[in-house]
């Protein structure tokens, strides 16, 4: 669990900046709750709205509940010349969801990422941070199966 | 210091930007993100001339020695159209709203974009925003920022998916948010503003000055602010004062009977005075702090418990006027108190919310039917095709028309004070005031202190208007130097207020003061305790100040509320 | 590659041997630039910052975003000592004690070996008196810019300051900070020590290439003689410089040398050196189509022309390539694409159209085959849910 007075207390001797506390809050809970981000407005007395206007323009920072998994498939050009079209379209049918939505039972959200500088090992994805490169059909079907 | 503009030489202050300079010399450049009264941002791009051979925003970028800037080259007309072609390729369009002038200006005739970037619409209560007409100004922001420091909204998210909102979208009744509506009020596209009126509500205006079948009393107030500014949304210069025409306005509109809020301000200060000596002599929850803007009540009732009780336990002129309207009133004209339609003319949109209060009901009825802003009110006038500006003078009706200059500097701020001392010095000496006019409570400054001196007496009274002020008073302690606090929510007053006519700048919300302070100026009756009709309805029906049944319809209760977050 | 030479912290022991001034002017004299595509004369930023009195920063900007570039991790992956080195180096010179090291969120998983080679250069930078951090972003290619990512440690909102004044005079918290790049840094011992040749340039290749990677490059090397070793899959039709460069077509690029100025004489941008390499089979839509999602997606929302410019520049591509182009669509694209680069608020805005003026000088046959509506590239609109 995200120790937040641990957090705030690091923040105020300088130890650790407010964007690392949104991060470690993102990723113990997958996002960045109204909760969490409330006690910090609270305890830091800076308006909600203000914390808000920073984490909500991350990409990395959702601030709503995801998948356990946030696939993330670059879609730069690199990757794109290498076939990553085609690996989102499999994606999208092996998961049974569209872009930016999550499989029915919470396990896979489904997002198009920008360049993730893998452009020599293309195409290729993040999930929850790990890298996967050199990616083809085959390979995708065998990660997704090893994660639960 | 000198720049170059369209082949002029110009002087120009270290610090002014272009935009200053053109505007100090006449010069005419589009704006739209740009507001007198906020930080310039440089964000709709509207603005743009050429200086020294680039394009760059006038709202921001300082003026510089030797610059050589041309207002109006073909390279930055272009450059305005597309921008503004651009920004309205999302939504609705309205005549009326300050965009399309703007736009007009530009000349930017349509669009050939397809989709529409953003299709929500979210009705709350009682600000709703419409994100179809949002262009992304920020002046939403920065208002409820910069001006009232409440923090409420900000831009959330990126690129196109950036809205102005409160976080995670929660619903305004459970954000600090104060329904102040000066958010609505710089919107230059309607994209935020007044709820629309529900079904019910419009029902019933339009069976107005239906005789038939309609067994419904009209009965309309207005407040001190409407009529000096009602008349800028039919071209009137601000500060005009159409009083007369904006009653004949109202009765052709069909009301059966047009009273003057300024009355029940009247009615207010009987009321506050009284308590106000009685809290002074006592020494007993000092400061008192004004209860008529319900915006500040609802910052109270939300941030400050603690000063609850220092909040005159006094409704507000709307819902004064309300109380009596269907009891004394009705009685008068032989009606049951629901058989009164009233609705309340305000430039306000927290006095939507006030209305709504379940606890304002003390006639037997809702007190107060139906709010209309002074926007409201002249866009259903043009919709019944009344011109204000053509009407002939009108008289309001008695028994609840006549007010003193007291009740109508109700508007500006400082002007609820200097109508309660000039009753209260009454009520404590026992003697007429001689010097009616106190300037030491009258200004724009955000925070303004004075001692008065009721014969040798000293009160200490502090007047603050916007949120920012009242916040930095309360949160530091200063609030307890005083023995009388009058709070307002909105800059300027309630002539500033969320439901006033746009464009609404500081130049003109002084105009709007100016021209009340001068109304109390020419008038014979300028205390409230004058008035005779105060005087008939105290004496028929309400006994004295404090009694009671004033007691039961002129005073309420506040509670407690607990927003999300801060 | 000189790059990954393994210094032994030689370099900051020399650098410390010498008087802060004569550092400075040593990394003046040799001429190095910014390498992260911005080519500031590095020395110069450095003097400036020397100046300043009080509490100072110096930030690594690891934030390597520009698609198609991945040396700065090829560093980070195999030699991240030398960047350490650099920073004491610099840090000594312009008297700093405080440093970051902004690492894009992309590359978190090189976070643990970024600080266990701080700790174990722990030893070695005390002598420097010099403290680094790795602070991770958070996905947002807007935090590239110096002053994006300087508002993104303070955990404001990202967006680009309106300059001057420059970070150098008012940079985090307030304070001076110098902003520089991971290969820049990583230069200095080598500067140092008199190892460093200029004219060996780090290069980032991908896309229809059988050997795509990190190459250093001799200054002067032509295009053609880099594909030699680079093996296309395909007959070239074009190279992208990242995805703010623009592009350039293989026939006109092949015999020029690759540096900055015979790029920028052809209308288009070096930048941070990285090639993508488009084979023919492509067309110039399609890929602008791509480019211009990359920016729909990161621009940051602030100003006009840049939001909805390049949403709207989306919307036309998206439509000419699915089968629905119509006529008019390249005089829109045409009339767009100037106005955003000319009259955006900031970088990011100014070269988020490069792709497209340039994919229109050089492959216009592409576009307009497109929008006379007959053909397609077999792609449906498709959108993404907003977060």
């Amino acid at each position: 669990m995200v120790n937040m007075e641990r957090l705030i207390k690091n923040y105020s001797c300088g130890e650790i900046t407010l964007l690392e506390i949104f991060e470690e809050i993102a990723r113990q809970d997958g996002y960045v709750s109204f909760d969490k981000l409330n006690s910090l407005s609270r305890e830091l007395r800076i308006p909600l709205a203000k914390l808000y206007e920073a984490a909500s323009f991350y990409s990395f920072l959702p601030t709503a509940k995801q998948g356990k998994y946030i696939i993330r498939v670059c879609n730069s050009p690199s990757c794109y010349l290498k076939g990553s079209k085609s690996l989102i379209a499999f994606l999208k049918k092996e998961l049974k969801i569209g872009l930016g939505e999550t499989t029915k039972d919470g396990r896979f959200t489904l997002k198009k990422a920008s360049c993730m500088g893998c452009c020599d090992k293309a195409p290729a994805m993040l999930i929850n941070g790990k890298l996967y490169c050199s990616l083809n059909k085959s390979k995708v079907r065998e990660i997704l199966r090893g994660l639960k | 210091m000198q720049i170059k503009i369209d082949g002029k030489r110009v002087k120009f202050e270290e610090g002014e930007t272009i935009l200053n300079v053109a505007k100090r010399k006449g010069i005419n450049i589009p704006t739209l993100c740009y507001h007198p009264d906020l930080s310039p941002k440089g964000k709709c791009r509207l603005c743009l001339v050429e200086a020294d051979g680039r394009l760059v925003t006038s709202c921001n970028t300082p003026a510089k020695e030797g610059m050589d800037i041309l207002t109006r080259s073909k390279r930055a007309l272009e450059a305005r159209k597309l921008n503004g072609e651009l920004l309205i390729a999302n939504g609705k369009e309205e005549n009326e709203m300050e965009v399309m002038k703007v736009l007009k200006e530009i000349g930017v005739k349509g669009n050939h974009f397809k989709t529409p970037r953003k299709v929500t619409c979210s009705g709350r209560l009682p600000i709703e925003k419409d994100d179809r007409k949002c262009v992304l100004c920020g002046r939403c922001v920065q208002v409820c920022s910069e001006i009232q420091g409440i923090n409420n909204i900000g831009l959330m998210n990126r690129g196109v998916c950036a809205e102005a909102t409160t976080p995670y979208n929660l619903p305004m009744l459970e954000t600090p948010c104060t329904f102040c509506g000066q958010c609505a009020l710089v919107c230059p596209t309607s994209a935020l503003r007044e709820r629309a009126l529900s079904e019910k509500l419009v029902k019933a205006m339009d069976e107005m000055g239906n005789m038939i079948g309609n067994s419904k009393f009209y009965v309309a107030q207005t407040a001190p602010s409407i009529r000096v500014s009602l008349g800028e949304m039919f071209g009137v210069p601000p500060g005009t004062l159409v009083k007369g025409k904006m009653v004949s306005a109202l009765k052709k509109m069909g009301f059966d009977a047009v009273f003057d809020t300024d009355f029940a301000a009247d009615l207010t200060i009987m009321e506050e005075a009284n308590e106000f000596v009685q809290r002074f002599s006592s020494g007993k929850n000092l400061p008192l702090i004004t209860s008529c803007c319900p915006a500040w009540v609802v910052m109270a009732e939300e941030r400050y418990p603690y000063l609850l009780k220092h909040i005159s336990s006094c409704k507000s002129p709307q819902q004064m006027f309300g109380a009596v309207a269907k009891t004394y009133y009705a009685q008068k004209i032989g009606k049951p108190a629901k058989d009164i339609f009233l609705v309340s003319v305000m430039p306000c949109v927290a006095k939507k919310f006030e209305a709504q209060r379940p606890e304002m009901d003390s006639s037997g009825a809702r007190d107060v039917d139906m709010v209309l802003t002074t926007r409201e009110l002249g866009r259903l006038m043009k919709q019944k095709g009344i011109d204000l500006a053509k009407m002939e003078e009108g008289e309001f009706d008695r028994p609840l028309g006549i007010s003193s200059g007291a009740g109508a500097i109700f508007g500006a701020t400082g002007g609820v004070m200097e109508a309660a001392l000039r009753v209260a010095y009454e009520v404590i000496t026992g003697k007429r005031l001689k010097k009616i006019d106190l300037k030491e409570v009258r200004g724009f400054e955000g925070i303004r202190e004075a001692e008065i001196d009721i014969e040798g007496t000293k009160v200490k009274v502090a007047v603050v208007h916007t949120l920012k002020n009242i916040r930095e008073i309360v949160e530091s302690g200063r609030w307890k130097k005083y023995h009388f606090i009058e709070f307002m929510a909105c800059p300027g007053g309630c002539i500033g207020g969320g439901g006033q006519p746009r464009p609404t700048t500081n130049e003109i919300r002084k105009k709007r003061m100016d021209a009340l302070y001068r109304l109390d100026y020419k008038m014979k009756l300028r205390i409230s305790s004058d008035n005779p009709d105060i005087k008939a309805i105290y004496s028929e029906f309400l006994g004295k100040p404090l009694s009671p049944k004033a007691e039961k319809l002129l005073h309420t209760k506040y509670k407690k509320r607990a927003p999300k977050y801060f | 590659m000189q790059v990954i030479e393994k210094t032994r912290w030689s370099g900051l022991k020399v650098a410390l041997g010498m008087p802060k001034r004569k550092v400075i002017e040593r990394v003046k004299s040799c001429g190095l630039t910014g390498r992260s595509g911005s080519e500031f004369p590095t020395g110069l930023k450095w003097e400036s910052m020397a100046k300043e009195r009080g509490k100072k920063y110096l930030i690594c900007n690891a934030d390597e975003g520009e698609p198609g570039t991945f040396k700065d991790k090829f560093i980070l992956d195999n030699n991240p000592k030398i960047l350490i080195e650099g920073m004491a180096i610099a840090a000594y010179a312009m008297g700093i004690r405080e440093a970051y090291i902004y690492l894009r969120g992309e590359y978190s998983y090189l976070k643990k070996k970024l600080e266990r080679a701080i700790r174990e250069s722990g030893p070695y930078i005390e002598g420097a008196g010099l403290e680094i951090k790795v602070v991770l972003g958070a996905g947002s290619y807007l935090c590239g810019e110096e002053s994006a990512l300087i508002e993104s440690i303070e955990g404001n909102r990202p967006i680009i300051r309106k300059k001057p004044p420059f970070p150098t005079e008012y940079g985090l918290y307030g304070k001076p900070t110098c902003v520089n790049n991971v290969e820049t840094l990583s230069y200095i011992p080598l500067i140092i020590l008199g190892k460093w040749n200029p004219n060996l340039l780090l290069f980032s290749l991908s896309g229809d290439l059988k050997n795509p990677g990190v190459y250093e490059i001799a200054a002067g090397t032509t295009l053609k003689d880099v594909l030699a070793y680079a093996k296309p899959s395909m007959e070239p039709k074009a190279v992208y410089f990242g995805a703010s460069g623009g592009c350039l077509p293989y026939k006109l690029f092949r015999d020029l040398p690759i540096d900055a100025k015979s790029v920028s004489e052809n209308g288009a941008i070096l930048g941070a050196r990285s090639l993508i390499v488009v084979g023919q089979k492509w067309n110039a839509a399609e890929i602008s189509k791509v480019l211009s999602e990359f920016f729909v997606h990161e621009s940051c929302g602030y100003c006009t022309p840049c939001r909805e410019g390049n949403f709207r520049l989306l919307e036309i591509l998206n439509r000419m390539c699915s089968g629905k182009g119509e006529n008019d669509d390249i005089a829109h694209l045409e009339k767009l694409a100037p106005h955003i680069r000319d009259t955006s608020a900031c970088a990011l805005g100014k070269v988020s159209t490069a792709h497209l003026l340039c994919g229109l000088k050089y492959f216009r046959e592409n576009f307009v085959e497109l929008a006379k509506g007959k053909k397609s590239i077999g792609l449906k609109e498709e959108t993404e849910k907003c977060r």
